[in-house]
């Protein structure tokens, strides 16, 4: 077995990182006062009881389609800064670029609009 | 700003086959899906466009800046991909329409995987390879879950995501890893970067780069011990799906990992013995398990993980000074022909019978369609690799070349394994051809997959008597 | 003529039965016989036209240009083998194609009649153009694989055909028969061309000729070579010791006993060894093998045919003999002599089934009309006066049988005489002894034959042979066709001592560039010095003789006084059902070879491979099913263990690369 200095270096790097999550882990696991009542127990309803299972109602997906959608259009904002910035630069090789990739996520748009998933219903 | 190094060209084919799979949408979207029927010829016409420009290339030169290649590994890549969607589309389209699936979705997203298949086929710089990779993983991800009424295709869905995605974690690790110490995103200069670094202690952060993405890879294409996804997934996932997973995917897969492993020749003894280990353990697992399996499309799913462990056979090859890609490039057509026929067949054997895969479903299969019955065994000899088919021209020169690069003991096992699968794929010939059938009555073929399965028939035993012509193809064309 | 303008034409000849094989293969069953038929037959006369057309321009050459090898692309490249789909045009690959094309034409369209009323024409017909296509592949394919690759198709179509009424278990075991013994003599001839392989590092007939020239005479290599080329030669010609599956396969349709079984498969041996005569000419031993086994195998096969009582049989027997002629001639180096004997041979024996063939069918059909389906339509004591009935199947087997007797000047003369000629004058005159013996044979059997089955009456009563009538034109054309060849085919290959119009011997000199390589010539050179024109008469004249003496007793046994034949019998009682139970071959063969292969294969199935393979096997099996039960544990279904077991594998391979 040959290591040499960087390599032990690392390993401990690797080491140390294992521990300090182990080491937290089990910290909060074993530390932490554990008293339990009916309502700590409880699944958190703001506030109301709550009624049925929980795999029955569940969060509609139309949130998550939605938050998705955000975040696509988040990233394409991203995108667009950084061009912005160096439009001169680019030029008219960059301005087709984000032609094409706005045209990309344009028929997306048109996509995720025909097929009614902002139409909250 | 220099654009001379953009050569748009170099990219067309991805760009026509992404192209057509926005166009599908946009048109699905437009008609609100009232001409569905006729997206699958928009969906084959941008296919036959981009294999029309694979084969005739405007533009051997890499394009943009070199992160698009189109050398023999990127044309033969390309070409694969490009043939399996032409084998799988009609039929993946009959498929969705027979059990009610979308089938706007199913073409641009296999379209779009296509896409990245493609650019991982022919990627020169590692940010490319990743993208391709999440372009194509991502895909795959929305399409086996696309029969999303039943729960095994839900479950295939969110195993292969989850797992992918875990994957994926390693992969961008290793990247990043090696690309930091050797100081360069270019694959092809990956070598020498690494060379300058070899001796100083950044030589353990690279080793631990290769390592972890070699691990990425290696889930990617299925191999033991990263294989405990394809079990699930490609049983759960819609057949035709499947078909497309375990033949583009995989191939492509393959491209991007030759070209890595390629590149990273100066440090080949490093992940030589690991990636011999995982070939070894894959061709030993992938056999047995596929042997015991009495489900046609889980037996597929086995032999298709014992199928990697040969083609990683001969990706360890390449470790050796002067070795190229050759073997791997070869096998992988003829592999995905096969398998993509069989996966079909299966499909229509399937629905025809049980519904669920039996292997009985095959009892007595020559007496209701004979033509149906010889070339499966076809199909499934070529797999099995039985001269005079392809199957044993790939399966020979993978282990020439692991034999001349050193590796005879692998070979040996790759050939003791092959014996194995000759009993795995013998078992539904044999239910074909010498059990009665459990129903009467002609089990016939419709248009779409009779040519499917004549092609790949065909394809199968030309390229088994004249394996130079593909591999001169590739040869010629890709420079 | 060039490589180029001659490689769509040369590729043409075996493409097209092939093309028609697989018309009628696909969709022959839509059809009709005629038109299934006409297909086939025009497939193959296509092949014939095509070949005629280069044999025309061939004879313009040059004579050292007379030979092209076009190349159609590599077949594999593996290590230092290097293999090409080449074909071979020579002068000797010529005379096969076209003699092959030619009376294949015969039989397609011969078959049109004989097999009209066959439910599966379409098969058949199939089997037929792609035998052909086999038979062209292996006489014009340019290497030793090539030729295997016919080798093998040849056999597997003379399976298949052999085996055409396959619901008869008779007849299917017969072709399984076949199929048998010719995979002996395959394993042969791949052992010699595995030999040749590992010594000269090539497969192609020029280079291995090549590597053979600074060889001295008797040398090894050629030596083992030739003898195991023989092997195969003896199986696929049905020579002694592998004659035996010839007569069974008689159970084929007759027209295929025509083709396949007389005519064309059966001289591929032949063929075999005058393209590697290169090799014979060096190994002298391997020569007198074949010579012994040729002559032997003549006198052998001569003696069976003296009894048979079907006629199907009797003509089997006399092709074993006579193809015995053609490797004794081939044995004592008279190449174009056995080839000769090759193609006269052709005519005559496939004009002699067809001529059975058309007697059997009326025969058939007078059955028929009768009502009568026990007796066997094939046994020629059944048969008798027939000539009137059947005018021109009597004249046109006359023609044959003369011809095959050896009288002069039809075709069987010319060619067996020279055969006896080269035997005597290069000094073997034990096996010339036994070639003029079996002559007489011949004649004697030929003529029993003639007679039992056209002379004398009807031995099924007036009333039933007035439903006898002459078969239709298109079976009766090739019959004519045949007869006129067998008539003068002789001239093409005049011997020298009856070349009064020095008209030159047209046949020796067609074939002279292919056999005019050193160590052939010094063969030659012997015989011409002990050539004697004197001696070559009286040889002739003696042969003659010979002939007319079987023709003489054969007429007094089965046309004067047929009381003989049957007090003949009764004198020599064990020789007759010696002879008529053919020498108890088979059973002897049962008892030595099949019975302790069957024995042994039995115990294999049931000790090695019921106890120790598929032991082996459900072992295995039942092994990995435990192995799976505990993978299972990880394949459980649930994500977090996938996950897991990924991260373990990830850290497996990190702890293996930084540990090493």
């Amino acid at each position: 077995m040959e290591l040499n200095s960087n390599g032990v270096a690392l390993a401990v790097l690797f080491g140390l990182a294992l521990a300090l999550v182990g080491v937290m882990y089990l910290a909060a696991t074993y530390l932490g006062p554990k008293k339990f009542n009916k309502a700590k127990l409880q699944p958190f309803e703001c506030g109301m009881d709550p009624v049925g299972s929980p795999r029955e109602g569940g969060l509609r997906l139309r949130f998550y389609v939605v938050a998705i959608l955000f975040v696509v259009f988040d990233i394409e904002t991203i995108f667009l800064y950084p061009w912005a910035v160096s439009y001169s630069k680019l030029g008219l090789f960059g301005l087709v670029e984000v032609l094409v990739f706005l045209g990309a996520l344009g028929i997306g748009l048109f996509y995720v609009l025909r097929k009614g998933v902002v139409a909250w219903k | 700003m220099d654009f001379s190094g953009l050569n748009v060209a170099a990219l067309l084919p991805e760009l026509l086959v992404s192209g057509g799979g926005l166009l599908v949408m946009a048109l699905h979207a437009a008609f609100r899906g009232r001409q569905d029927r006729q997206l699958v010829w928009v969906s084959l016409a941008s296919v036959v466009a981009a294999l029309a420009f694979c084969l005739n290339p405007l533009t051997v030169e890499p394009g943009y800046f070199g992160s698009a290649l189109s050398d023999p590994m990127a044309f033969a890549g390309r070409i694969t991909v490009l043939a399996a969607l032409v084998l799988l589309l009609p039929g993946g389209v009959a498929y969705a329409r027979s059990r009610n699936l979308p089938q706007a979705e199913y073409l641009s997203l296999s379209l779009f995987a296509a896409t990245g298949m493609m650019a991982l086929a022919s990627a020169g710089d590692l940010i490319v390879l990743f993208l391709a990779v999440e372009v194509l993983s991502i895909s795959l991800y929305c399409l086996a879950g696309l029969m999303g009424e039943r729960e095994s295709s839900r479950q295939a869905a969110l195993t292969y995501f989850l797992a992918g995605s875990f994957a994926s974690g390693f992969l961008l690790f290793g990247m990043a890893l090696l690309s930091g110490s050797a100081g360069t995103l270019d694959i092809a200069a990956l070598g020498t970067g690494l060379a300058r670094v070899s001796g100083t202690g950044t030589q353990w952060v690279a080793l631990g780069g290769v390592v972890l993405m070699i691990a990425g890879l290696l889930f990617k294409v299925g191999a033991v011990p990263f294989h405990s996804w394809v079990a699930e997934v490609y049983s759960g996932s819609p057949t035709v799906v499947t078909a497309f997973m375990s033949t583009a995917a995989k191939a492509a897969a393959f491209a991007g990992f030759g070209r890595v492993l390629l590149a990273l020749g100066s440090v080949s003894e490093a992940w030589v013995p690991l990636v011999g280990i995982c070939a070894g353990a894959t061709m030993i697992l992938g056999n047995f398990t596929a042997l015991v399996q009495g489900n046609f499309k889980r037996m597929l799913a086995f032999s298709s993980v014992a199928h990697a462990g040969y083609l990683l056979l001969g990706l360890m090859a390449v470790g050796a000074a002067g070795e190229s890609l050759e073997a791997v490039i070869f096998y992988l057509l003829p592999y995905v022909l096969a398998n993509a026929a069989l996966f079909l067949v299966a499909a229509k054997v399937s629905q025809a019978g049980s519904g669920n895969y039996k292997l009985d479903d095959y009892k007595g299969l020559a007496r209701r369609n004979p033509w149906l019955a010889g070339l499966l065994a076809l199909l499934l000899l070529g797999l099995a690799g039985m001269p005079p088919l392809a199957g044993f021209m790939g399966k020979f020169m993978v282990f020439s070349a692991a034999v001349r690069a050193g590796h005879t003991g692998l070979a040996v096992l790759g050939i003791l394994t092959s014996v194995v699968a000759v009993f795995t794929y013998l078992r539904p010939v044999v239910y074909a051809w010498f059990h009665e059938p459990e129903e009467s009555g002609a089990l016939n073929l419709d248009g779409g997959l009779a040519f499917v399965v004549w092609v790949a028939g065909a394809g199968l035993l030309l390229l088994g008597l004249w394996p130079r012509l593909w591999l001169d193809l590739c040869a010629g064309i890709g420079v | 003529m060039s490589v180029e303008s001659l490689a769509l034409p040369l590729a043409l000849i075996p493409l097209l039965p092939l093309l028609g094989a697989v018309l009628n293969g696909l969709f022959g069953r839509y059809t009709n016989a005629r038109l299934s038929g006409a297909l086939a037959t025009a497939a193959i006369g296509g092949s014939f036209l095509v070949a005629l057309n280069i044999f025309l321009q061939f004879n313009q050459l040059p004579e050292e240009g007379r030979r092209f090898l076009v190349n159609y692309g590599p077949w594999m490249h593996v290590g230092s083998l290097s293999l090409d789909w080449s074909l071979l045009l020579d002068p000797l690959s010529l005379l096969y194609a076209l003699f092959i094309s030619g009376v294949a034409t015969l039989i397609h369209l011969y078959s049109i009649g004989y097999m009209g009323k066959e439910p599966s024409f379409a098969r058949y017909f199939a089997y037929l153009n792609l035998f052909s296509f086999a038979m062209l592949t292996l006489v014009l394919g340019g290497n030793y694989l090539v030729m295997f690759l016919g080798w093998e198709g040849v056999g597997l179509c003379s399976y298949l055909l052999i085996g055409f009424w396959f619901s008869d278990p008779e007849k299917a075991s017969a072709g399984k028969k076949a199929f048998v013994v010719n995979r002996i003599g395959d394993f042969g001839f791949l052992l010699g061309a595995f030999l040749l392989f590992a010594n000269l590092g090539s497969l192609d007939y020029g280079q291995v000729q090549e590597g053979m020239a600074g060889l001295p005479v008797g040398h090894w290599l050629p030596t083992a070579a030739a003898l195991l080329l023989f092997v195969g030669a003896t199986g696929k010609s049905a020579q002694i010791p592998l004659y035996v599956w010839l007569p069974d396969a008689m159970a084929g349709p007759t027209p295929v006993s025509a083709l396949i079984h007389a005519a064309t498969m059966v001289t591929a041996g032949l063929y075999m060894i005058a393209r590697n005569h290169f090799l014979y000419s060096l190994a002298p031993a391997a020569l007198l093998t074949v010579a012994i086994v040729g002559a032997s195998t003549a006198l052998f096969a001569a003696t069976i045919g003296l009894v048979q009582r079907d006629i199907k049989k009797v003509l089997a027997y006399s092709t074993v003999s006579q193809l015995g002629y053609m490797f004794l001639a081939m044995g004592v180096g008279a190449y174009t002599a056995g080839l000769f004997h090759v193609v006269t041979h052709a005519f005559f024996k496939a004009l002699l089934f067809l001529g059975a063939g058309s007697v059997i069918h009326a025969m058939h059909h007078v059955y028929h009309k009768v009502h009568d389906h026990k007796r066997d339509p094939q046994d020629m004591r059944n048969m008798g006066g027939l000539a009137k009935r059947l005018p021109i199947t009597y004249w046109t087997f006359l023609v044959a049988t003369i011809a095959i007797a050896g009288f002069p000047p039809f075709a069987g003369f010319f060619s067996k005489d020279e055969i006896l000629w080269q035997v005597f004058a290069t000094g073997h005159w034990p096996l010339w002894l036994m070639g003029l013996c079996a002559a007489g044979l011949t004649s004697f059997y030929m003529f029993r034959l003639l007679f039992l089955t056209f002379h004398g009456t009807y031995r099924g009563g007036e009333a039933e042979a007035a439903h006898f009538h002459e078969n239709p034109l298109v079976m009766t054309l090739p019959l004519m066709i045949l007869a006129v060849l067998s008539a003068i085919a002789g001239f093409w290959g005049l011997p020298h001592f009856l070349d009064f119009a020095h008209l030159g011997n047209r046949f020796d000199e067609f074939l002279a560039p292919v056999f005019h390589s050193g160590s052939d010539l010094a063969l030659r050179h012997a015989v011409e010095a002990h050539g004697n024109v004197a001696l070559e008469w009286a040889l002739a004249l003696g042969s003659i003789g010979v002939a007319t003496l079987g023709l003489l007793l054969a007429r007094r046994w089965y046309l004067l006084k047929p009381e003989l034949a049957d007090a003949a019998a009764r004198r020599h009682p064990k020789l007759h059902q010696r002879l008529l139970d053919k020498w108890r071959v088979d059973e002897l063969y049962e008892a030595v070879v099949v019975k302790p292969v069957a024995a042994f294969s039995e115990a294999c199935s049931r000790q090695v491979d019921a106890g120790l393979i598929d032991g082996a096997v459900n072992g295995t099996a039942r092994l990995a099913q435990l192995a799976g039960q505990g993978v299972r544990r990880l394949q459980s279904g649930r994500l977090p263990h996938y996950l897991t077991a990924m991260a373990l594998g990830v850290a497996l391979l990190l702890a293996l690369v930084f540990t090493r």
